[in-house]
């Protein structure tokens, strides 16, 4: 039971996300934008208001919606022209990019209800208000929400790198948390820094909770050096979607001070709750489950730490046919999973050069020796099979005499052999269970979180 | 089935959608969650079993269908396999059934067996089935 004085509340756009899950062959449709962290709150059973932005097409779902799944006072802070507010989510797992793609994003127009808004705030009591502002949001909006004196107002950026750069509109906004994850702009495709995001943030700022993926959470205080790493305590991951927005959640409703580490881990425990089904009671259930641990167990339990930055120093070894005049869609694909996580991998064919039989007993040497040189430089080793291609079945051997870890990727299902089932450590054909064992065997190496 | 197909919203709880067990029989996954507390879990690989207290005592692995048992508390932050017959703990479950340690706050307790065992030297592994004892 979540000891709470007053409701949060939501401010954000209501979506529609339309993804495929894993194994699936029917579209799913649910709500999303604001949703999310909703549904985590009902299922917390921790009370709040929804001020929300939809086109008028969606209202009456949303509030039907949202009624039944426990919000306290609801309305509707904008209305949206010009797009359906649909998103299409083209990987919801997140073993790479999302590819997220808001319909007719580039003629959506916002309209406030300014009179409306205004007056629902101050009809409602409620401490904290959680907002996930995007760029076409108008800017009154964050105006009439940060003039609020009687709540604090905490706010998602992942939408708004302009906020970060700005130093909170030239110090026009005062926030208490403020929250941003390795998804949003500001980390891929370019990471802009983590010194430059530091430098600006706590000008308006009491904290930031930076948001790693399967890498854990961190949190950074205004007052000092004080950083707190928050592991992730992964589960089978069915989906990726909206799982950050839950957390944010999840940490405003326990949260007893700034960099409250039981909250942040506790929040952790919830989000991966929430990435395991898109089954609402039983994520309810499961939920309430997590609440039962004890305050002790949360502050013990070991997870997986991977700092974003810490990644890019990590060699991943590609074994694999990466010749050129084999088809590989595979290998790309995941090679861009891996980056986008800020991984380093090492295809020592594109490094050293293809051998060709033309080559001689010399050549052949060097090329050998050269890549031997990248495997000793590597932690991991992912093997991908497209084919029995021989230099990457004596590959993982090599690397599993040397002690070093081993994920043989199967995308085309072709093994059939007992050396090559039994010996990795993990083998899989899907490419979402790769990346997160990855962050398995390289984050839980980091046992002191 | 958790919001399958896009005719509408389906998603509410309460309905046959809101649980992966309400079968409206429109086929799809969506995931676990929920009440996992009573379901028995095969083919678990344990971490870490070169370095636990089985290993570096006996310099060896518990044979096969050896009998275990999950420990009610933490060791070390992990939730512990241990040997029924010496005690010892021979791995740690992988942190993905953390969700355990809840199931047990609620008076669920595990016991399995050891199903197989790899006793490659460099990297020594044991797999085991659990299910809530009765």
């Amino acid at each position: 039971m979540i000891d709470m004085t007053k409701p949060i509340l939501l401010v954000g756009n209501v979506l529609v996300d339309v993804f495929t899950l894993p194994g699936d062959s029917e579209k799913r449709l649910r709500l999303g934008g604001i949703a999310h962290a909703a549904r985590t709150l009902w299922g917390l059973g921790v009370d709040y208001h929804v001020a929300y932005i939809a086109p008028i097409y969606l209202h009456d779902n949303i509030e039907d919606y949202f009624k039944k799944h426990g919000v306290n006072c609801i309305c509707c802070a904008a209305e949206v022209f010009g797009s359906p507010n649909i998103a299409l989510i083209g990987d919801p797992t997140e073993a790479g990019d999302q590819r997220y793609e808001l319909l007719l994003r580039e003629i959506k127009k916002v309209v406030l209800k300014s009179a409306i808004l205004e007056k629902f705030i101050s009809d409602c009591e409620f401490k904290d208000i959680l907002f996930f502002p995007e760029i076409t949001d108008p800017p009154e909006l964050i105006s009439i929400l940060s003039k609020n004196k009687t709540s604090t107002l905490h706010i998602d950026a992942n939408n708004i790198p302009d906020l970060i750069d700005s130093k909170g509109f030239h110090g026009q906004i005062k926030v208490g948390s403020l929250f941003l994850s390795t998804s949003s702009c500001f980390f891929y495709p370019e990471f802009k820094g983590l010194s430059r995001l530091l430098g600006n943030v706590f000008s308006f700022c009491e904290e930031l909770i930076l948001k790693e993926n399967r890498g854990g959470t961190r949190a950074f205080g205004k007052k000092g050096d004080i950083t707190l790493s928050i592991p992730c305590f992964p589960r089978a991951i069915m989906h990726s979607v909206g799982v950050g927005d839950g957390f944010d959640a999840t940490y405003l409703a326990l949260k007893k001070e700034d960099l409250d580490e039981y909250a942040l881990r506790l929040s952790s425990i919830v989000a991966a709750s929430y990435a395991a089904t898109t089954f609402v009671d039983d994520m309810k259930d499961d939920m309430q489950l997590c609440l039962g641990m004890s305050r002790k167990d949360v502050l013990c339990m070991k997870g997986q730490c991977l700092p974003w930055e810490d990644r890019k120093k990590i060699n991943i070894y590609i074994a694999a046919p990466d010749f050129d005049y084999v088809e590989k869609p595979e290998l790309a694909y995941l090679v861009d999973c891996l980056k986008y996580h800020n991984f380093f991998p090492r295809l020592p064919i594109r490094e050293n050069g293809q051998a060709s039989e033309s080559d001689n007993i010399f050549e052949k040497r060097r090329l050998f020796d050269a890549d031997i040189r990248i495997m000793d430089e590597c932690s991991l080793m992912i093997a991908i099979l497209l084919y029995n291609d021989q230099g990457t079945l004596v590959e993982i051997g090599m690397a599993k005499s040397k002690g070093m870890p081993v994920i043989v990727y199967d995308p085309r299902k072709i093994i059939n052999n007992l050396f090559l089932e039994i010996l990795p450590d993990k083998v899989t054909s899907d490419a979402e269970e790769t990346i997160s064992t990855v962050f398995s065997i390289l984050g839980g190496r980091k046992f002191g979180v | 089935m958790g919001s399958t197909g896009t005719g509408r919203f389906s998603d509410y709880s309460g309905t046959p959608d809101g649980r992966r067990s309400g079968g409206n029989g429109q086929g799809g996954s969506g995931g676990s969650g929920g009440s996992d507390c009573d379901r028995a879990i095969g083919d678990i690989q344990l971490e870490e079993v070169g370095r636990c207290q089985f290993f570096i005592t006996k310099n060896d692995l518990p044979q096969k269908h050896s009998d275990v048992s999950l420990d009610s508390e933490l060791v070390s932050g992990r939730l512990a396999i241990k040997d029924q017959k010496s005690g010892l703990i021979i791995g740690y479950l992988p942190t993905r059934y953390n969700y355990l340690l809840s199931c047990m706050n609620e008076g669920f307790s595990y016991v399995g067996i050891v199903n197989s065992i790899v006793n490659e030297k460099t990297f020594p592994r044991v797999w085991v089935d659990l299910a809530p004892s009765v």
